[in-house]
């Protein structure tokens, strides 16, 4: 780095991190910004590393967020390959683990999330996370080879999806009676395991994995409920940690995630944070969320970094996911509350449908299962709050603007009564 | 050249109709009474626009939200970076005709 001290030193150097800059620059053209990041890549997105760019070179070339000469033109200075080792707060500095210290004016904390590394599993290749995962991944899904793939959340299924593409025989492992158990009832997400099912992947569920060792061969030994399985490589998709250690070491208010206001404020004024490390208010949300989106690495860091450079602006967008598995785009909108009632429109073996989870008579959340245009009608609706019908939602013989307009007049007729 | 790519009345507003003339996929827009032709297929990653949302003179991609304005073909939001090309279009007795080449 060229200098010791920068107005605003943005620590984190992924999707959030080079938004945050980005929305900083913009907002404040005169400030000295630095850029500090673990790992040894430009800011890259993460939504083709398991899908195109696992398998293909040159999708995962297009994952760079931001071309080389970026930096230099907006006066970005970035340091690639340099973990942080602490925060000191009072000091406004950052330590290095090369013990070398550089200072701020004001800090913003985009350290993102690590995978879940199974036991006995923690080398490269056995999750799929960074780039240089996805290389490690990529590069043993060649045909016929055996993959076994723990968990049978969003990003198992989508390697699942691509490795089946690519030719392996693969298996999920879940140790739920499901997959996608963290989000959706059995029932609405059967459809999910059938696409895959159909496609050539055995899904195992109720499976709890026993052991996993190396064999003798080269592959892994898998003892689970199923019995003892060989396979030539394993991948643990068994979500994600949000990286808050140095923010815990800095004194920050920290409770899964850094807590920030809709600004991306943390408890400390210094200091802001972006990204998925987050923990922020959201729209329909009692408590503040953590989401893992590209969504929120994307519009929360932009929000913050324009505010942390003078120009508040909040953060309050509905959340909302998307994972493409193979031919299948699943959207998720909004937070899906413990206590649901489900309502389908359309059908659960349909080739698409939209299943909408009601609390207190309301939509909170929606999985559209290649369902893209009803998912933006009700990302509208969501935000808007809008009065909607269970039984209109249910109704496909009701286009959106119909629904829409009933309901913009039940709620003008409740505002005038 | 001009050709025939779909019937007026094939079109409502807000509900597109996505066509493939000559191997090429064109989505048609009626926007205020207007009708519009723009690349069907969503500049990110593999989608029809005709399958996505519309809301007066701008479309969203169904798979990541993407925004378009169909009048102009003018990218309005991530995740694609890059217009999709429009096309000139006619009404002729009712025929809708776009312009190609």
């Amino acid at each position: 780095m060229q200098s010791d001290r920068y107005d605003l030193l943005i620590v984190g150097a992924g999707h959030a991190g080079l938004r945050a800059a980005q929305a900083a620059r913009k907002a404040a053209c005169g400030i000295s910004i630095g850029m500090i990041g673990a790992e040894p890549h430009l800011p890259y997105q993460r939504p083709p590393l398991s899908k195109g760019g696992l398998v293909d070179p040159q999708q995962r070339a297009r994952s760079q967020l931001a071309p080389d000469s970026f930096f230099a033109e907006q006066r970005i200075t970035i340091l690639l390959g340099t973990p942080v080792a602490r925060i000191d707060a009072a000091a406004r500095t950052v330590e290095m683990d090369s013990g070398r210290r550089v200072g701020y004016g004001q800090l913003v904390l985009a350290t993102g999330s690590r995978a879940r590394a199974l036991a006995g599993l923690e080398g490269s290749g056995h999750v799929l996370r960074t780039l240089d995962d996805a290389v490690a991944v990529g590069e043993r899904l060649r045909p016929g080879k055996r993959l076994a793939v723990i968990g049978g959340g969003f990003i198992g299924l989508e390697l699942a999806a691509t490795a089946t593409k690519a030719g392996c025989d693969v298996t999920v492992y879940e140790g739920a009676p499901q997959v996608l158990a963290r989000l959706l009832p059995g029932h609405v997400a059967e459809p999910v395991a059938r696409f895959h099912r159909e496609r050539g992947v055995e899904i195992l569920t109720d499976c709890r994995i026993a052991a996993v060792c190396p064999d003798a061969r080269g592959g892994y030994r898998i003892e689970s409920g199923a019995g003892v399985r060989r396979h030539d490589h394993v991948v643990a998709g068994i979500g994600v940690l949000p990286n808050t250690g140095l923010a815990e070491d800095a004194g920050l208010v920290v409770d899964d995630g850094i807590l920030v206001d809709e600004y991306g404020r943390t408890s400390n004024p210094d200091i802001f944070a972006a990204g998925e490390v987050t923990r922020h208010p959201t729209p329909g949300c009692p408590v503040p969320q953590r989401i893992e989106s590209w969504q929120v690495a994307e519009q929360q860091a932009a929000c913050a970094g324009s505010s942390v450079a003078g120009v508040p602006t909040a953060y309050r967008q509905v959340p909302w996911l998307w994972s493409d598995q193979g031919d299948l785009n699943l959207q998720i909108l909004g937070v899906v509350p413990r206590m649901a009632e489900w309502i389908i429109r359309g059908a659960l073996d349909a080739p698409s449908f939209c299943a909408i989870a009601m609390a207190d008579s309301a939509p909170r959340a929606v999985l559209g299962f290649n369902a893209g245009r009803d998912i933006a009608a009700l990302r509208r609706v969501l935000g808007d709050e809008l009065p909607v019908s269970a039984t209109d939602l249910a109704d496909t013989g009701m286009a959106w603007r119909a629904i829409m307009d009933r309901a913009g007049k039940v709620r003008q007729r409740a505002a005038e009564s | 050249m001009w050709k025939k790519v779909c019937s007026l009345d094939e079109l409502r507003e807000g509900e597109p109709l996505g066509v493939e003339i000559d191997a090429k996929r064109i989505g048609l827009f009626l926007v205020n009474g207007q009708c519009h032709a723009i690349g069907d297929i969503c500049p990110h990653e593999y989608a029809l626009l005709s399958d996505g949302y519309q809301e007066q003179g701008v479309v969203e991609c169904p798979l990541h939200q993407a925004r378009f304005e169909i009048a102009t073909g003018k990218c309005l939001g991530l995740p694609a970076e890059r217009d999709v090309p429009v096309f000139e279009v006619s009404v002729e007795g009712g025929d809708v005709l776009v312009k190609f080449g």
